[in-house]
């Protein structure tokens, strides 16, 4: 049988309605995004972005319908986003798939943005368990343990920063406008690493990653150049710092992989569009004797798209998982904790 | 135009209400006033209201809606339900502000000026000024000055120019009536608590006689105010000639 998921997604500043097939074939998945609008104030802004959404949402339907070429009656279901994210924005898609399943009497299906991400992998290659998962976002940084297709355990997880958050952070003082990712993977390829900057928590015997001390070694290094009139290669920069998150998203996950033998490991998120990230983890599996299969996401499903969210709702369905009419926005839905990472914690 | 079922639903403040009406005749109403989040009431209060009316969403012809001022997310919430509704069953969709719909409360036979309010805070208001008018009572009141925010004291004078007798509705802090009050003296009186809270009954009714939105995929909940972020950024820019703020990529 033939199962169509009608997916949501407008947790920050994208807003996106695709339309899957049996969580394996995107029919469609229109993004609509609003970077050009966030440019203007340096970051998100969450009032604008809410309004951004209200505007594009029933469009945005409309089209994905229309391109996969499927009415209503052909739904089996519809998926939404209703955390973690923003909560003026994830209300906005959460009203509307709350609003389409009612009115064509469709079972809901809620979905962690997080499960989205990870999912975005699946169009690679159908999943194998258990799994491990790198996940590496605007808002995340965390290792994610599948024993099972929707049991989801973080065993590792930022104590500060997420390090899409910190390349948006260090792009602001190279003059980057944001989201400064992309730019500074391109530059980083053009540099050398050449002041060596800390790669924090990475001996220690933990899954969990910090930021912070990065961002502030790579901010405080420009500023003592600028007020001695000294101008610093951007371009060594940048490649100093990816090295250095690179170090350390590499590092921990093979210290988790250790601990954690899978069959399969996904780097997903939208840092997951890294090029030295993608080239530095393929490196380092082949240096292992029975490494895990490698499955990231093509670019364009490693940022917030609604098919990611529709492949995790195909499983969600699956696993009997419903909302009802009351169904809200969870602005700081996480999964669990595994115990190990709960006592690493504390 | 017979038959004619309408939903109509308000969330833009702390009440909820919504209605369901065939031509001139209310078939139910539900209005609440808690501190409750309308994304977890709305839908739940539309689905119980449809199904004790026995009105199948199949059944419904038209759908309204207050487009604000109020709470952002409130009004965002209703706005979303009612086009998202609207578009996925073809149905045109009408709306008015939800200082229109408070105006509304008041019998319309009372000549005077009714003067909506809604509390913005630090002594800041949505206002509209209405006034019913006999021929056009079919869709409520007319509107004599248009919404707008502002603080309270400057609303005053302009009041007080109309030089009219007024009626107060909106659920408002006695400061702002007392400081009404010592400003426009005997012109102006005050509406009960219960006459401000919203009646989405009498929206079901005017929504036959309203002229629908002419795109529903542009409509958008009537703000008011611009965001901080967008004032402070257009004191030194301008939106023209600016890259198109959302593009599908
Ligand atoms: N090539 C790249 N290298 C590094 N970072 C990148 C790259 N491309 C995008 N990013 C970063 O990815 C982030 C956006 O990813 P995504 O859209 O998944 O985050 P989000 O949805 O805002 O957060 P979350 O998913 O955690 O809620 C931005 O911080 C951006 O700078
Ligand atoms: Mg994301």
């Amino acid at each position: 049988m033939r199962e169509l998921i009608l997916a949501f997604e407008s947790s920050c500043d994208e807003t996106s309605v695709a339309v899957v097939e049996n969580g394996t074939t995107i029919l469609s998945n229109i993004i609509a995004t609003q970077i050009n609008s966030h440019k203007r104030f340096g970051g998100v802004v969450p009032e604008v972005a809410s309004r951004h959404h209200v505007q594009q949402i029933t469009r945005c339907t409309e089209e994905a319908m229309t391109q996969a070429g499927v009415t209503y009656a052909d739904l089996t279901a519809v998926a939404v986003t209703y955390g973690p994210g923003l909560v003026g924005a994830l209300l906005i898609g959460v009203t509307a798939a709350k609003t389409i399943a009612f009115a064509h009497h469709l079972p809901l299906i809620p979905v962690n943005h997080m499960a989205g991400h990870t999912y975005a992998a699946s169009y690679v290659a159908p999943f194998q368990f258990p799994l491990l998962a790198l996940l590496v976002s605007g808002g995340h940084t965390e290792l994610v343990y599948m024993a099972s297709r929707y049991d989801f355990q973080i065993i590792g997880d930022t104590r500060d920063d997420a390090v899409g958050e910190a390349y948006d952070k260090i792009g602001r003082v190279l003059g980057i406008s944001y989201p400064a990712g992309k730019p500074v993977d391109e530059l980083a390829h053009q540099g050398h690493d050449t002041f060596h900057f800390p790669r924090a928590m990475l001996e220690e015997d933990n899954l969990d990653f910090s930021f912070s001390g990065l961002k502030s070694a790579f901010i405080n290094t420009v500023h003592h150049a600028d007020q001695l009139g000294e101008t610093l290669s951007k371009a060594d920069l940048a490649t100093s710092f990816q090295d250095a998150v690179l170090d350390i998203l590499v590092g921990k996950t093979l210290r988790a992989l250790k601990t954690h033998p899978v069959h399969q490991l996904v780097i997903a998120g939208g840092v997951a569009a890294n090029q030295g990230l993608r080239a530095r983890m393929h490196d380092a599996l082949a240096t292992l004797s029975d490494p895990p299969q490698l499955l990231i996401p093509p670019l364009r499903l490693c940022g917030d798209n609604a098919a990611m969210i529709g492949a995790a709702a195909h499983v969600a369905y699956a696993e009997g998982i419903r909302a009802d009419w009351t169904l809200n926005a969870d602005p700081s839905l996480s999964f669990p904790y595994s115990r190990e990472a709960l006592a690493a914690i504390k | 135009m017979t038959d004619l079922r309408v939903l109509a639903i308000d969330t833009a403040n702390q009440p909820l209400s919504a209605a369901v009406s065939e031509d001139d005749t209310v078939l139910g109403t539900v209005t609440l006033n808690m501190r409750r989040t309308h994304s977890q009431t709305l839908l739940p209060v539309i689905s119980d209201l449809l199904e004790r009316t026995a009105t199948p969403v199949e059944k419904l012809e038209r759908v309204a809606v207050t487009s604000g001022p109020g709470s952002y997310t409130g009004v965002r919430i209703g706005v979303t339900t009612a086009k998202t509704l609207a578009w996925t069953l073809g149905l045109p969709l009408v709306a008015t502000t939800s200082l229109h719909l408070l105006a509304g409360n008041i019998a319309a036979d009372d000549p005077r000026l009714i003067i909506s309010l809604i509390d913005a805070r630090h002594e800041n208001v949505y206002a509209g000024v209405y006034q019913w008018v006999p021929e056009t009572a079919a869709s409520g009141p007319q509107n004599v000055l248009l919404p707008h925010h502002t603080p309270l004291a400057e609303l005053l004078p302009g009041i007080a120019a109309l030089q009219q007798p007024a009626i107060v509705v909106g659920t408002i802090p006695v400061a702002y009536q007392e400081h009404m009050r010592s400003v426009l003296g005997s012109q102006v009186s005050f509406a009960d608590s219960l006459t401000a809270l919203p009646s989405t009954a009498r929206l079901a009714l005017w929504a036959p006689a309203m002229t629908p939105v002419a795109d529903i995929h542009n409509f958008v909940p009537t703000y008011y105010r611009q965001t901080q972020a967008e004032l402070e950024w257009r004191q030194y820019h301008d939106d023209a000639g600016h890259a198109p703020y959302v593009e599908e990529v």
